[in-house]
């Protein structure tokens, strides 16, 4: 199999791996990320197609060392154990293991029974993100989740017999939600001592029906003011807990960080699998056709399914490596920006810097720059100033 | 060419009739533009003319059809542009009346009339769009009748299918007067429009009503004894062309040199220098703005640039006036005059269009005359310079008539709009069975707000509306503060009567309170009236605005949003901690849903 296009692309580091399966049994009302209704006959034809793409970027970029590996979706337990260890095996054999050994799946509570999980664990998967959302059954009922709380729960207690290194993923603001319904998702959750934690806002992304049922006036979006009490509990409630706040969104106990994720804040290169799925490889951004049929129409004519490449200028990039950074709790380290763009932060932004400390936004202290706890809640009003 | 073949009529019509789409068939019919080459609108050069289907400049095109020298002065569709219009068609001998087949008789196409009969014009009744199902040409033959037109005439078009061209083209012929023969006479001219051209300076667009003009003779422009050399007549086919000369009864064009449009004004008389007529032809007056506004740059250093903007636009529009003004909130600027709101909103579309300026613009303000009670009489036009009332003997604002043309059934909400703008019943009557014309007399001030939106409102958008200037008439006046942040912000100040002064102050707060985006911090804002606080209301600080996760690694659209939220912050302008959107400041002329 030859590839009819080359696009430059090149990976200088160890790069981590996202692979996008876009398929989901029903999609949840505030979701806009892409997928498809599952069925069998097009299963068969992502997974030749996405064999295709591994072997594509394997012949373009050689025999690589990957840092990390994340199945996302769409809902990836949504695939056979059986399809997902070829998958896996694969990109291993394509590149190589995981150079920080994480390979993350994420999974849906309606999805998992104890076959599977005894399978992906065979299969090489060593982190589960379990998408639990809330374990109150009326919002789960709003968020258009297949899964009841109580199905939650005892998925939960299932994954913690297989899986030591788990992810439970929360949202907040939900319409209806209250401080109290709150406080009983995080205890519940809680309770099973989850290594990590991944906290959401909900966002009403457009032509999704939970923004429609907002427009319609049949739903009330949370304000900002209960938003960020939501926000101030679970920061009191997990802190109290010994959870490191290590991202706006994550908490995690000593040392169950998500590596992969963190590749994002740390800007550093990753690739993309599959429909939809976004690459960066130190230089480009890069994403690939967001549609299915797209897609394998594109793998089929041999090509490699870009749907944009984008080669970032300084600017760009430096904008980027700051809003991106800024979202760690330890914040961006100077001497790293100067290493990378041969420029000293403290002379490109003296301006906008001031600005932000004055309105109490920032903080820099040991060599870091980071948002103040203010600014956690603000983040957007720092971000914005790193923009051209 | 005798004046026997030659004709000049204009156009004229509600807006929307179909004046500009008549004018387009009449071009295409005579072969002046070939069928291939026509887009729409053909005489409405300008962008923006076209986009909002109106005419703003005036413009002049000769056609020929069976040996006669037909030509069309295609006037400006708008009341801020009345006066444009009225020297339009002085210089015509006819007018043809376009009026819609579904719509019937408008509040323009009155007054459009009125105008024409006013200068002895010949009025061709059109009934066009009768292709519309909705058409019903006997019954706005009836309205015409009623307005004591004679309808013997009365042609019936489609002019977007071209049907009754033909017919139009023969009636002008035989029913408009030619104009007369006075080419013996010492030379007048009238200036209907001018253009500036960057190469051959200012271009007049005449009507010869008496003598011959060309090439290399001396003029003189009456209004200011200006004189130039003549470089070069012609007419317009539709482009300029180049003529030997211009003889009485005859529309065309003078080049010769003039540097600034105000110098060459509309309404104004060229005669000869060396055999100068006795005396101009009538009607001129210098047009002056009606309504005036603060411009604003959002960045400051983009100052010159709105300056340089300004004034060349100035170039092509005389009735434009501005000088430069400071603003404590919003810095260096200038106070610019407009003929109404119309003429304001195209200037400012122009500006922020062609000259990518983001601009600041403050609500339109009258011209106030004050009497000091040192015996001082003041004109200002900005409320930022309203004396301390102690200092004030009597205060008087410009009234206009208004005439507002409506079916009946809405006449008691139109009513009830009028006397809540201080307006002054006059009179009313009905046009035909169930159109009426209400005539009030109001401040100006108050119909330059949302006077018109909300008629339309209460009317189902079925009122139009004409206004006229007619004098001074003293006034109880206040000056609204609006303070935020605990200053005092002088672009948002208004003038307004004592007795709503505080019924204003609550809603403009509120209103404010809507458009301004939450702060850091918490923000009240207040009305006062002197030292007196009237209303507060509290803007709530932002507590929470930040990004959630990028799914997958979808950094390009994490930037996109944060993007999206900094280019609203951009359009805004910082006063003292406070960034506030370019739409505060024109707060008052929008709609207060709690009204």
């Amino acid at each position: 199999m030859k590839m009819s296009n080359r696009p430059h692309i090149s990976f200088t580091e160890p790069f981590g791996v996202y692979l996008h399966i876009p398929f989901c049994s029903r999609k949840c009302s505030y979701c806009d990320f892409y997928s498809e209704p599952l069925s069998g006959g097009i299963v068969q034809d992502y997974l030749t197609a996405v064999t295709k793409e591994i072997t594509f970027y394997r012949n373009l970029l050689g025999k690589k060392a990957i840092y990390s590996l994340y199945i996302g979706g769409g809902t990836p337990s949504l695939l056979s154990a059986d399809q997902l260890a070829g998958l896996i095996e694969l990109i291993v054999t394509s590149f190589s293991a995981p150079l920080s050994g994480e390979i993350t799946l994420e999974a849906n509570p309606s999805s998992l029974d104890q076959n599977k999980l005894k399978a992906y664990q065979k299969a090489g998967v060593n982190r589960l993100s379990l998408g639990v959302q809330s374990l109150i059954d009326q919002e789960l009922k709003t968020l258009g989740r297949l899964h009841s709380a109580s199905q939650a729960i005892a998925t939960i207690e299932l994954i913690k017999d297989y899986f030591v290194n788990f992810n439970l993923d929360l949202i907040l603001a939900i319409p209806g939600q209250t401080v109290a319904s709150w406080q009983e998702t995080l205890l519940t959750a809680l309770s099973f001592q989850p290594p990590h934690l991944s906290l959401y806002n909900l966002q009403f992304e457009q032509n999704t029906l939970l923004a429609q049922l907002v427009e319609a006036g049949e739903l009330t979006g949370v304000d900002d003011k209960l938003d960020a009490e939501l926000y101030q509990l679970a920061l009191t409630m997990l802190a109290q807990r010994g959870y490191q706040h290590y991202e706006i969104s994550n908490f995690a106990r000593e040392g169950a960080y998500s590596s992969h994720n963190t590749l994002y804040w740390e800007y550093r290169p990753y690739l993309g699998l599959g429909p939809a799925a976004h690459s960066f490889d130190g230089n480009r951004r890069f994403a690939n056709q967001p549609d299915l049929k797209k897609y394998l129409r594109e793998i089929a004519r041999n090509q490699l399914p870009l749907a944009e490449i984008t080669r970032l200028t300084p600017e760009e990039k430096k904008s980027e490596f700051l809003f991106l950074g800024l979202r760690l709790r330890q914040g961006v380290e100077l001497a790293r920006f100067a290493e990378l763009f041969h420029q000293k932060l403290e002379d490109v932004y003296s301006e906008k810097l001031d600005y932000l400390k004055k309105m109490g936004l920032i903080e820099v202290s040991g060599g870091y720059l980071s948002l103040s706890h203010k600014g956690l809640f603000l983040g957007n009003q720092v971000f914005m100033e790193f923009l051209n | 060419m005798k004046s026997q073949d030659i004709r000049n009529f204009c156009i004229i019509a509600h807006i929307d009739h179909g004046k500009s789409t008549l004018a387009d068939r009449l071009l295409e019919y005579t072969g002046v533009i070939p069928e291939r080459e026509m887009k729409e609108q053909v005489l409405d050069q300008m962008e923006l003319e076209r986009e909002r289907g109106i005419t703003i400049k005036a413009q002049p095109v000769r056609l020929e059809y069976k040996g006669y020298q037909l030509n069309l002065i295609d006037t400006p569709g708008h009341v801020d542009f009345s006066y444009e219009v009225s020297r339009s068609l002085a210089a015509c001998e006819g007018a043809l009346l376009v009026v819609d087949a579904s719509q019937g008789v408008e509040a323009q196409t009155l007054a459009n009339i009125y105008l024409a009969l006013e200068h002895d014009l010949e009025i061709i009744p059109i009934i066009n769009k009768v292709d519309l199902p909705s058409a019903d040409p006997e019954r706005v033959k009836g309205q015409l009748i009623d307005l004591g037109l004679e309808i013997d005439d009365t042609i019936l078009t489609s002019a977007k299918e071209g049907t009754g061209i033909e017919e139009v083209l023969d009636t002008i012929i035989k029913k408009i007067p030619f104009p007369e023969d006075s080419s013996n006479q010492p030379l007048r001219a009238l200036i209907f429009d001018s253009f500036y051209d960057s190469y051959q300076g200012v271009v007049a667009y005449v009507r010869i009503v008496d003598g011959v003009v060309e090439a290399g003779q001396k003029i003189r422009m009456m209004a200011n004894n200006k004189e130039y050399v003549v470089d070069e007549v012609g007419n317009f086919v539709p482009d300029r062309k180049k003529a030997e000369s211009l003889s009485a009864g005859q529309v065309g064009y003078i080049i010769a040199g003039i540097k600034d449009v105000k110098d060459c004004r509309v309404g104004d008389t060229i005669t000869l220098a060396t055999e100068p007529a006795a005396g101009p032809l009538a009607g001129y007056k210098k047009v002056k703005p009606m309504v005036y506004s603060g411009l604003y740059p959002t960045d400051n250093a983009e100052y010159t640039v709105l300056k340089d903007a300004l004034e060349k636009l100035q170039l092509n529009d005389a009735a434009l006036t501005f000088e430069p003004e400071t603003s404590e909130a919003l810095g260096f600027g200038f106070r610019a005059g407009f003929l109404g709101l119309l003429h304001m909103e195209i200037i400012q579309e122009r500006l922020e269009r062609e000259y990518d300026l983001n601009l600041v613009i403050t609500a339109p303000s009258v011209e106030y005359s004050i009497k000091l009670t040192n015996g001082q009489v003041i004109k200002i036009d900005n409320p930022a310079e309203f004396p301390a009332p102690t200092e004030i003997e009597t205060i008087e604002e410009p009234y206009v008539k208004a005439e507002i043309y409506l079916p009946d059934q809405y006449v008691g909400a139109a009513m009830d709009l009028c006397q809540g703008k201080r307006g002054d019943f006059q009179d009313m009557q009905y046009i035909s069975e169930s159109r009426v014309e209400l005539i009030y007399q109001m401040p100006l001030s108050e119909l330059i707000t949302d006077f018109f939106d909300l008629l339309k409102s209460k009317t189902r958008g079925y009122a139009t509306l004409d206004y006229q200037l007619l004098g001074y008439q003293p006034a109880s006046l206040v000056k609204l503060d609006i303070l935020i942040h605990g200053e005092a912000v002088d672009a948002l100040s208004t003038i307004v009567h004592q007795d709503s002064a505080e019924q204003n102050g609550r809603s403009l707060a509120r209103k404010l309170k809507k458009l301004i985006p939450r702060q850091m911090f918490d923000v009240p804002v207040q009305a006062a009236i002197g030292n007196k606080i009237i209303t507060r209301v509290n803007i709530k600080a932002l507590r929470k605005n930040v990004l959630q996760k990028c799914y997958g690694g979808d950094v390009t659209r994490k930037r996109k949003l944060l993007e999206k939220q900094k280019e609203g912050k951009k359009r805004m302008k910082q006063v003292g901690r406070v960034e506030i959107p370019q739409a505060a400041f024109m707060a008052v002329l929008q709609r207060d849903e709690d009204e």
